[in-house]
C-alpha cells in the first residue's frame, strides 16, 4: 500500500474547497493591526543627555568644564513642542523659516537661527521633532554667539533641539530671556 | 519578491500586506489539517488563529534557512493540536514495530466521503497526522518529516500503517 488509496484521494478532492471562515481572518487581522512599532522616540532622553554633554564638552578650554554629572543634572525639559513636520529639503537655515511661529511669552525671545549640529538627509528631516532643553550658557560660544564672561560659568540657557527619527540631534537654536540681558 | 523571512518580519511589525500574503498562502491548508486532525470545525478555526498569533508574537521562531514557512506553520498547528488533544495523544496506539493485519481490500474501492472522514478521525493521532499531511494535504515525505519531527522513513512507515488501518476500518473489520 505504497500509493494513496482512492478513497483518500476522493476525500482530499472533496476537502480541497474547504476554506477558513472569514471571521478567523478578521480576528487575526485585528491582532496584526494592534501591533505597534515601538516608538523611535523612546531613546530621545538618553540622546538629549548625550547632546547636552557633548555641547558642554565643546566649551572653551579656558573654562573649567563642569563634571559630567553636573551637566547631566542641569538638563530640564521646559516643554516639548508638539511634533513638527519639516519640509523634506530643509537645511539648517531653511529649518528656521519653515518652523511655525512659536507664541512666546513676552519676556522670551527666541533666536531665529538654527545652527546645524549634524547633517541630516532630507527624508530624515521630514519627520523630526523639537524639544526644549536647558544647556550651559557657555554653549553659546561654540556657535560664535556673544557671551558675558560673568554669566558663562553657572547659568543655563534654554535651547530648542531638533531631533530626527534616528535619535540624532540635527539643529539647535537658543532661547534667551530678555529680562536677563 | 520578498522572502518568507522578510514577510514574517513585516507582518510582525504590523504590515497588513505581508499578513495577507502569508495568510492567503497558508490558511486553507492549515485549516484542513486542523479539521482532519480534530474533526471539529471550531477547533480548526481556533488552531488557525492561534497559529498566526504565535507567528505574530514570536516571528524570530521562524528561520527561513532551516525550512519553509509552510512547514513551520504546520509544526505550530501540530503542537497546538497535541496540547488540545492531549488525552487522545497519550494513548498508546500501536507499537511502531507491529504491523496491523493486511487489509484485504481493494484500495480503489469506493466509500462514502463521510465514512472515510470518520475512519481518518478514528486513527491514532500519529497515523492520522501522517495520513492528513501526506494523503490529504499532499505534502512530500520530506515536508511531513519536518513537521512531524521524525525521519522520512518513520513517515513512510506511519503512512503505510495508517492506510492499512483505514482500509480495515472501512472494510468493517475494525470498528470505526
Amino acid at each position: 500500500m505504497n500509493e494513496r488509496p482512492r478513497f483518500l484521494a476522493n476525500l482530499a478532492d472533496e476537502d480541497r474547497a474547504m476554506q477558513t471562515p472569514r471571521r478567523v481572518e478578521a480576528a487575526i487581522r485585528q491582532r496584526v493591526a494592534a501591533v505597534r512599532k515601538p516608538s523611535p522616540w523612546r531613546f530621545l532622553w538618553p540622546v538629549v543627555l548625550t547632546t547636552v554633554a557633548a555641547i558642554g564638552w565643546l566649551r572653551p578650554q579656558a573654562q573649567a568644564p563642569p563634571p559630567m554629572v553636573e551637566i547631566a543634572r542641569v538638563v530640564e525639559p521646559m516643554r516639548a513642542v508638539p511634533e513638527l513636520v519639516l519640509p523634506a529639503k530643509a537645511i539648517a537655515p531653511r529649518i528656521a523659516k519653515a518652523l511655525p511661529r512659536v507664541t512666546a511669552p513676552v519676556q522670551e525671545r527666541i533666536t531665529r537661527r538654527f545652527y546645524e549640529l549634524a547633517y541630516a538627509p532630507p527624508e530624515l528631516l521630514a519627520n523630526s521633532r523639537m524639544m526644549r532643553v536647558r544647556v550651559p550658557r557657555a554653549a553659546l560660544l561654540s556657535f560664535g554667539l556673544p557671551l558675558s564672561a560673568y554669566r558663562a560659568q553657572d547659568e543655563k540657557v534654554a535651547a530648542d533641539v531638533i531631533y530626527t527619527e534616528d535619535g540624532i540631534a540635527r539643529a539647535i537654536r537658543f532661547v534667551e530671556d530678555q529680562n536677563q540681558e | 519578491m520578498a522572502s518568507e523571512q522578510d514577510l514574517v518580519r513585516k507582518m510582525a511589525r504590523g504590515d497588513e500586506a505581508a499578513f495577507e500574503s502569508i495568510y492567503h498562502d497558508h490558511q486553507n491548508g492549515l485549516f484542513r489539517f486542523a479539521w482532519h486532525m480534530s474533526g471539529d470545525r471550531s477547533t480548526a478555526e481556533e488552531i488557525v488563529q492561534d497559529d498566526f498569533v504565535a507567528l505574530l508574537e514570536k516571528p524570530e521562531g521562524f528561520d527561513g534557512t532551516r525550512g519553509s514557512l509552510s512547514g513551520y506553520l504546520f509544526g505550530i498547528s501540530r503542537n497546538l493540536l497535541r496540547k488540545r488533544l492531549r488525552a487522545e495523544w497519550a494513548e498508546e496506539p500501536l507499537g511502531e514495530d507491529a504491523d496491523p493485519p493486511a487489509a484485504e481490500v481493494d484500495p480503489n474501492e469506493s466509500f462514502t466521503i463521510e465514512s472515510v472522514r470518520a475512519a481518518v478521525l478514528s486513527l491514532p493521532p500519529v497515523y492520522r497526522e501522517a495520513v492528513a499531511l501526506c494523503d490529504l494535504q499532499e505534502a512530500s515525505y520530506e515536508e511531513a518529516a519536518t513537521v512531524l519531527e521524525c525521519a522520512v522513513g518513520t513517515v513512510r512507515s506511519r503512512l503505510f500503517r495508517g492506510r492499512r488501518m483505514l482500509s480495515l476500518k472501512l472494510k468493517g473489520k475494525v470498528r470505526v
